[in-house]
This record gives C-alpha cells, structure tokens and sequence, in this order.
C-alpha cells in the first residue's frame, strides 16, 4: 500500500480573503466584537478548507491541519493537570513560538483533548480517512520546565500514563491510525531508552488501531536501531534530512531501513521539504530518494508489501498556502508513479 | 559629555547620552501602528492609496511617536517602525535578491510574509537612512537605528538560491554592514541590530559572531544586539563573544529566569534588561518593574545597564504601550533616586 498524506499541520490562514476568516475572526473576538464561539465557528471553517484542500491534492490520509493547535507543545498540555502555562520559547530552530509548558503538580488528565477535533475531522473528510495526531511525551517533557525537579523520566512517564487515556478514547472514537509526534528525540537520541518505555506505557490496551511514530527536525539516522524497538506499526522518518541536499546514497538509506526494522514495519517517509518555498520536481525527487527507497523496501515476489505513506518531512503550517498546496501536488505524483512502479 | 536637553542645536553627530546618565531608559525598536497607519497600509495593499498618501501617514506617526517618547522620558528614542511591517521583510523588500512570500503563521493569530532569497542578496541603497535622518530631524534626544541581523535574516528566510546557510548569511552580512555604515554616515550613535534567531540553533553561534563581525567591524557607534525567546543556556556565555558593546534581552518573559543564567559566569557587557512582557496585556505594577531592575542591579553594575521592554512593543495596543512605558519609567525614576 502507498499512500500520500501531509505529516501533520497545514496553513491557517491564505492570500485570498475566504482563507482569512479565522485570523479576522480571532481579532474581533480580541476587540470583544464576537464571542469566543465566533472563533471556534470560524476554526471550523478553516479545518474543512485544509481537509477540502487535502482531498483536492488526493491524498489519501487527511489531518484537521491542526488549524486549532496554537503550538504543538501546550495545545496538548493545557489539557493536562499539573502543568502551568508560561513565557514563549522558539520552537526548535522555526521562527514559531510555542508557550511553555511549566509541570507543578502530578499530572494527569482533566478533560478528552483531542477527541472532538477527531470526530469533526473525520465526518468532514469521508470517505477519505483522517490519522489523528497528538504530540508525544518526550517532546511536551522535554519542552516544558519541571518545576517539580522530579526529574525528565519521571515528567516523561507521568505525560504518558496521562495520555494513554487520550489513545484509548481514541480509538473509541473511531482513530484507526493514531500518530505520536516526537521531534524531540532527533535532539536528544539519548533519550531513546526513556521513550520507549513511555510508549508502551501511552499506548498500553490499545487494540484496534495503528500507532504511526513520526520524528522531525533532525536526521533520523542514528536513531533507526532505536526507533526499531518502539510501540508502533509506523515510522515517521524524515527522508529530507537524512538524505542531505545531495540526496546521497538513497539507496543505502533504504537498506538501513531494511535492516533496522521488523519485515511488517511501515514508513511514512518524508521525501518532500515541507520547510522551504523551493518546489522540488517530481520526476527528479522521485528518481533521487522515492525509487532507490522504494526498490530496496519492495517486498521479495509474492509477499505482503509494507505499507508505505510519501509525506513531507514537516508540517506545512511553516509555508505559504500557495506553496503548500503545490507542496501536496507534488506528493500525489510521487504516489502515482510509485503505484504503478510498486504495485 | 553631550547635554541632551541642548543636543537639538549641536550637529546630529554628537548626538549622545550623557555619561553621567544612569540606567537609560528606551525601547527595543517597534511601537504599535495607530488604527489610522493600520488602515491606510490595508488601503495601499488594496490598491485604494497611493505610496505618497501612505508615506504621509507614516511621517506624521513616526513624528508622533518620537513625541510621545520624549513626553513619556525616554532617554534613548528609537524611530518606532510605522514604516516597517516585519522585522525581515522590511529589509528583504529592499535588498535586492530577495522576493517576498505568502502569509506564514508566527505565533497564535500574527502572521508575517516570510522573505525567500531567490539571488544573490546585495545593497542596492540606503534602506534606513532617511527615516533616521526624518527621526533625527524631529527629537533632540539621541535616536538608536535599528537593523535586522544577518543570522536572523537568513534564518528567517526561505533560501531558494545558496544552499549553504553560511554563505547566506555571510552575504547578508555584508549587506548589512553597508547600511550600518551608512546610518553611522548620517549621523548614527548607536546602531542596534537585531539578532533573535541566535539563541535558536547552539551549533551555529560561531557563525553567527562571525556574521555580527562583519557587520560591525569598522562602525563608529555604540553597537547593540537583541535577542529574545530562545536557548539561552546552550549559548551562553559564549553569546558574549558577539562583538557588540549592549545586549537588549527580555528577563521579564523568563520571569527573571535569565538573570540567574548569569550568575553562572560573570556578564560582561552592557545590559538592556527588558522589564515589560510586550506579550502580556496586563500593565506591570510601578513595584513590580522596580524590583526587576532591582534583581538586574544584582547582576550587572548601574553603569553597565540600560532599561527597556523585553521586546517589541508592536504587539500591544498604543494605550498598553503608553501604560507599561510609563510604569518603566517611574520605576527607573526610582531606582536612580536609590543609586
């Protein structure tokens, strides 16, 4: 199976003024002009433009755009007890904030986070599905400030015990893919060990969907053997990074996969640079990273194949709308020729 | 010595602090747009203003911001950035080899065209200078110019053509230099550039001391940096190797978290300690702002500290900026008393 999909966010706002209905309603809400529902209507509107857009482009696996995320770290924690929010920090290396996450207290969670987004996602994308994504422990511990001093296993395995009730419900909702995001783990590898021990604990019970663990912002290389070991049926990997701008050895890359990970593994593989306006064209990118990827990853004759989604290395929300649509463009005919060279 | 009350009869050259000034009092470069400048840049963008209408609306705000700095006490003006809308489109629409992208988010509802380098950058003229010169012309107070960093500009910006983020940003560098230049040229004293995108990527301080090098080699100004909202244990002290004279940095956002940092090994420049969170609404108590100045006394001698805001104040409204500005200067006021 070859999918097309974003990884996970995608623009809340676009040049043209239907794609602007949030942010005006955002700053009349401000001005007291609208009451808050004005802005949840107007979210709304703006998550069935990124799932119209996604469907548009023919993916094949939509996200909500996490068009009501302010940033990947407390949109997640707000929803947790113990945790105070704080001053705003640079997210990684992107000129985007995120607002601090500062744990004081045991944590756990107070309310569903994530399940109506999903809901809503999902009745708006069908019949095409929709992943549901959330933001994994080691990143909201490792971005937050322990003010408790209990130290970052303790904060990472308590997130995750409290998220775990968010996985299962779910997939109670309906969530056949659930996808972790850990960007941080290409920062600290060294925290690999930790990880996995909070994802079993995460995504422990869980039975009838699929854990996709996407990494980002980093070369994900040197953590393939670690990634290996951990709870999930999918793997995030960023192609983009690993590859380098010379796209060297590609096909060296996805012997390493090969090697890595368990024969039923899957890749979402990050072949297209959601971080920079440069198209990339089709046709090369698809002869320099997806085909010598793809060769090595096909199944020997007869055999199942693995499941394998083409994504972009980052969310799209760091690009312009015109871009990132001409961004899922290109993902769809990466999945074309790969469908009919593969399948 | 330059007295500044008399500085408006002397040449714009010597337009100085005075040295027995303690604690200066001015702000890191941006002062909220009035509704009036918001929509006549909406017009323009529209097509419904001409440049020459908006233009005017940008000299009477810059006009009325440096009078309201003045009125307020500020020692050290700044031009306020009526003119400006982000910090590197601004100059991305003026150096030659950049064009401009779509709207990409910053943070909750703020959104900002991101520049792309689709060529090679180079200094096609002046970008700064008059408006410096129209600053000069409508204060008698010392005016600081204010220049986005080459580290910065290159972080910030798509990069379609170099590559290699070194030679990017080693090109902007040399671009930058040329208006600094230009602004010592016209008059300039003190010439800060902003460069808040250092503390983002620790593996890259070299390089980024290395950029601010090349920018202020040669200067005759005091030189100043800003930097905000990032790693900052994972480059300092190594972040005082930038060879710049004043760092302009927000305490209040880290809840004085910063100050701390510094008592790890000794800070060795100027400090402008930021003691307005620009990204709160609420105004900070006269006490409050006081006992911030108080805890960067502990850190750095009054001899070594300016005061400002944390950042920009072009995210608050003009009657929050007016508030927290006045609760700054009093609180200024009365911790000179106190030196």
């Amino acid at each position: 199976m070859i999918l097309a999909s974003l990884l996970n966010s995608y623009p809340r706002i676009g040049d043209r003024p239907a794609e602007q209905v949030l942010r005006r309603a955002i700053q009349r809400a401000d001005r007291g002009e609208v009451p808050a529902s004005g802005v949840s209507a107007a979210e709304e509107e703006m998550i069935g433009l990124a799932i119209a857009e996604q469907a548009a482009a023919d993916m094949d696996l939509l996200t909500d755009g996490q068009i009501r995320w302010h940033d990947p770290v407390s949109h997640v924690a707000r929803g947790l007890a113990g945790f105070r929010l704080e001053g705003l920090l640079r997210y990684f290396d992107t000129n985007t904030y995120y607002r601090q996450p500062a744990a004081t207290g045991p944590i756990g969670r107070e309310r569903p986070l994530l399940i109506d987004a999903y809901r809503l996602a999902a009745v708006a994308a069908a019949p095409r599905p929709v992943k549901a994504i959330i933001t994994g422990p080691l990143t909201i511990a490792r971005l937050s400030r322990d003010a408790r001093r209990r130290g970052l296993r303790d904060l990472t395995l308590q997130i995750s015990c409290a998220l775990n009730r968010e996985i299962l419900d779910l997939e109670a909702a309906g969530a056949a893919l659930i996808q972790i995001d850990e960007p941080a783990l290409a920062r600290f590898p060294g925290d690999a060990d930790m990880l996995r021990q909070a994802l079993r604990r995460m995504v422990s019970g869980s039975t009838s969907s699929r854990i996709l663990l996407a990494t980002s912002f980093g070369d994900p290389t040197p953590l393939l053997p670690a990634l290996a070991g951990m709870p999930a049926a999918l793997f995030g990997i960023d192609v983009t990074a690993a590859l380098g701008r010379e796209d060297a050895d590609a096909a060296g890359f996805g012997s390493r996969l090969v090697d890595s990970f368990a024969a039923d593994a899957g890749f979402a593989l990050g072949v297209v640079d959601g971080r920079n306006t440069r198209l990339e064209n089709a046709d090369e990118i698809y002869e320099r990273r997806v085909r010598p990827i793809l060769s090595v990853l096909r199944p020997p004759a007869g055999g199942p194949g693995r499941e394998v989604h083409l994504v972009t290395n980052h969310g799209l929300e760091f690009l312009p709308r015109d871009t990132a649509r001409a961004k899922l463009a290109i993902l769809a005919a990466l999945r074309d020729r790969a469908r009919r060279e593969f399948l | 010595m330059s007295d500044a009350s008399s500085a408006g009869t002397r040449p714009s050259q010597e337009r100085l602090l005075p040295a027995d000034l303690r604690l200066p009092l001015s702000t890191i470069g941006s002062f909220p747009k009035p509704d009036r400048l918001k929509q006549a840049r909406a017009g323009f963008a529209r097509g419904v203003l001409d440049a020459e209408e908006l233009r005017r609306i940008e000299r009477e705000e810059t006009a009325a911001c440096l009078r309201l700095q003045e009125s307020l006490g500020l020692d050290l003006l700044v031009d306020g950035e009526m003119y400006r809308g982000d910090m590197t489109a601004y100059f991305a629409e003026n150096i030659e080899g950049f064009r401009i992208s779509g709207l990409v988010r910053s943070y909750g509802n703020r959104y900002y065209r991101k520049p792309i380098v689709s060529g090679p950058v180079r200094w096609p003229r002046p970008v700064t200078v008059d408006w410096f010169r129209f600053a000069l012309e409508h204060t008698h107070l010392p005016v600081k110019a204010i220049l986005t960093g080459p580290y910065t500009m290159m972080d910030w910006s798509f990069d379609e053509h170099y590559g290699s983020r070194e030679a990017l940003a080693m090109a902007l560098a040399e671009v930058i230099h040329q208006e600094a230049a230009a602004l010592v040229e016209a008059g300039a004293r003190y010439v800060q550039i902003d460069e808040p995108a250092v503390s983002v990527r620790p593996d890259e301080i070299d390089l980024a001391i290395r950029a601010m090098g090349t920018v202020t080699a040669g200067l005759g100004a005091r030189t100043i940096t800003h930097i905000c909202y990032g790693d900052f244990p994972a480059i300092y002290p190594r972040l005082l190797d930038l060879p710049v004279d004043q760092f302009t940095l927000e305490l209040s956002n880290s809840d004085l978290g910063l100050l701390e940092l510094f008592k790890t090994s000794p800070f060795t420049k100027e400090l402008g300690a930021g003691v307005l969170d620009v990204h709160s609404h609420k105004v900070e108590p006269v006490e409050l702002v006081r006992e911030r100045i108080a805890a960067a006394l502990a850190v750095v001698p009054a001899s070594r500290l300016f005061v400002n805001p944390d950042c920009g104040l072009k995210t608050r409204t003009p009657e929050e900026a007016e508030a927290k500005l006045k609760s700054m200067i009093q609180a200024t006021r009365e911790v000179r008393r106190s030196l």
